[in-house]
């Protein structure tokens, strides 16, 4: 017995990036870019 | 969706939060003042910030039914009835040891529904098979050959099955994408257990096609086919009350919607490019493959600029349930597991904020029962470790200061919790009984009687769900695996002694809990006792919950007017069923050739 096969027709499915490394450090560097923090520090 | 359906979305959840934040802080006023009355310890600490998480939990719940509730007819992005579909849709339907009879005769009652409507030939299917089970395998094959003769299902039907079932269902889906996904505009994914009317299907496709940015429209489906005491109310709750949570979760979540991994259409080329899902790093049970995969690609897809959007307005959208408080729960542990492991990903880049919060609700969900739990265990000894009264505080005072008696606090904090809990079920039911809805439930009596039960019946299985919850945090948390076993759906029959076995520590644990009480702190005895009386009597109430319960009560729409697809697959069971497969018995299965 044979079954018709799937049709070929591919489809690109990239990894996505989940996990990021340093996240917390990133965040922190972020806030302390943030104007408010930059203006007080350079007053 | 445009910009006034995202700002509708923001005030609902504003609204929501709103909502479920003031009563919280209500709540957390309360047994603050309660527990204060003998002085305020460390453990009262504790104890005021786990309540306030948990009443959070409950008022959100009911905030979610509060905005369902405020719900007008939607409009959607549905094109005439007169433009003709010009896409092609892949009905895909993994398939994991299951019964395929069962299984493939809901996929001949779906083509046959299409075919009726003329749109067969937009719609092929796609038996995704990762059964392990070489007996059960031979038998797809088998099946899966009657269904074609019996369908003329020549170039529309496929059937594949992988060698090795990695990434379990998202794998299984991943890899129709990459082999085949090129070939169909969407793919609607289904489980073993689901159905669909041919007219849901073909709506679907409709919104799909009119709407270019929608990613993945997610319908709401209703259990079916329940029959024992415990399926049925989870049947009637699917029917009445979960539409209008699920209208309050479709408002508030807009354009970033839930995926709740079957009965679902998606974009192929948008959720292949955006849903490849990697595996975590570490063991599981917090790394290896994403086990709850259905939020991560919701998330995904709205992180990409897709919507992601669910539909309660669309019908005919139908699943089978576990029958049994046990294989509920071995169901649960799985999903535990895997809402758990999304800690991992809330700092994940790039995902909307709703999205991040969306799997800290799927964590919550399960957090919340040890919470209650250890609120239990603490208000168990906080009367032990509090103080002794001092009626002289103060030196050479001359009359006694008796402490603020502030049990109303207590009581009222006690009847709020209880109220979150049934309000919107009562607020459900009176909007039915007020538009009419309760018709198709067997009128306003039948159904209040059925809710009246209901709530009877969550508050005597919520007590033994907490523990079973609890268990299964507890497992994940110290890094035991509970894998990803399959749902015996079907199964019905559940022995005194099966159930006995599976719950007796409840007995122990709600019987410890009244001795303990009895002898170190009899004052909340009576408090304990909604709690601990199910606990003891679990064993009674998970196999009477099992047993076949008739159709006085509970009474579904879809049992006082069955669905033309539910009458289509009952009577293409009833003919399949005792017969052989004739492409079975002309050839052993070792002889089939598949192809992958």
């Amino acid at each position: 017995m044979t079954f018709d096969p799937l049709p070929h027709a591919p489809l690109a499915m990239p990894k996505q990036v989940l996990e990021r490394k340093g996240w917390l450090r990133d965040a922190i560097a972020r806030l302390v870019r943030m104007p408010l923090f930059v203006q007080r520090r350079e007053g | 969706m445009n910009g006034r359906a995202v700002s509708r979305a923001r005030l609902y959840r504003t609204i929501g939060l709103a909502l479920s934040l003031g009563i919280a802080s209500v709540a957390a006023s309360l047994f603050l003042q309660f527990a204060a009355s003998d002085g305020l310890q460390a453990i009262d600490a504790l104890r005021v910030l786990l309540i306030t998480i948990s009443t959070w939990w409950l008022a959100w719940g009911a905030s979610q039914s509060v905005v369902g509730l405020c719900y007008r007819a939607e409009r959607h992005d549905t094109p005439s009835p007169d433009i003709a579909l010009s896409s092609r849709t892949a009905i895909l339907v993994p398939v994991y040891n299951e019964d395929p009879v069962e299984t493939f005769s809901r996929v001949a009652a779906m083509d046959t529904s299409l075919e009726r409507l003329g749109v067969g030939r937009f719609f092929d299917f796609a038996i995704l098979s990762d059964t392990r089970d070489p007996e059960i395998a031979a038998l797809e094959e088998a099946w899966f050959a009657r269904l074609m003769a019996e369908r003329g299902g020549q170039g529309r039907f496929y059937y594949r099955r992988r060698t090795a079932n990695t990434g379990k269902k998202a794998g299984n889906i991943e890899d129709f994408l990459i082999h085949s996904g090129g070939a169909y505009a969407f793919a609607l994914i289904l489980d073993a257990d689901s159905l669909m009317e041919g007219e849901t299907i073909l709506e679907m496709a409709r919104r799909m096609e009119a709407e270019p940015r929608l990613g993945l429209l997610q319908t709401l489906p209703r259990i079916v086919n329940a029959s024992s005491l415990f399926g049925r109310v989870m049947q009637f709750s699917s029917g009445f009350f979960s539409k209008v949570f699920a209208r309050g979760i479709a408002l508030m979540a807009g354009r970033e919607g839930p995926f709740w991994g079957h009965n679902a259409m998606v974009r192929t080329r948008a959720f292949a490019s955006s849903c490849g899902l990697p595996e975590l790093s570490g063991r599981p049970p917090f790394g290896g493959h994403i086990l709850s995969h259905d939020y991560v690609e919701a998330a995904l897809l709205a992180a990409n600029g897709w919507v992601v959007r669910l539909d309660t307005d669309l019908a005919g959208s139908y699943e089978e349930g576990p029958e049994t408080i046990i294989e509920f729960a071995k169901r649960d542990r799985r999903w535990c597991q895997g809402n758990l492991q999304h800690g991992r990903l809330l700092a994940a880049p790039g995902l909307k904020l709703w999205n991040r919060f969306t799997f800290v609700q799927g964590m919550l969900a399960y957090l919340a029962s040890p919470m209650w739990a250890a609120f239990l265990a603490l208000s168990l000894v906080a009367p032990y470790l509090a103080p002794p009264p001092d009626y002289f505080p103060e030196p050479y005072q001359l009359f006694p200061v008796f402490p603020d008696d502030q049990t109303s606090k207590a009581i009222a904090l006690f009847v709020g919790i209880f109220g979150l809990l049934i309000l919107p079920k009562l607020l459900i039911l009176g909007r039915g009984i007020l538009s009419g809805d309760v018709a198709a439930y067997g009128g306003a009596g039948a159904v209040s009687r059925s809710v009246g039960v209901e709530i009877l019946i969550s508050s005597l299985v919520a007590p033994i769900m907490l523990l079973f919850q609890t268990r299964s945090v507890l497992q994940v948390l110290t890094g035991i695996d509970g894998g990803w076993p399959a749902t015996q759906r079907g199964a019905q029959s559940l022995s005194f002694w099966d159930a006995w076995v599976g719950t007796r520590w409840m007995v122990a644990i709600g019987g410890g809990g009244l001795l303990v009480s009895s002898y170190y702190t009899p004052e909340i005895l009576f408090w304990l006792l909604p709690v601990a009386a199910p606990m003891i009597l679990a064993p009674f109430i998970v196999w009477l919950s099992a047993r076949p319960l008739g159709r006085g009560l509970f009474l579904s729409a879809e049992e006082l007017g069955p669905p033309a697809i539910l009458q289509e697959r009952e009577r293409i069971l009833l003919s399949w069923r005792g017969e052989t497969p004739f492409a079975f018995a002309a050839a052993p299965a070792s002889e089939m050739r598949r192809h992958a």
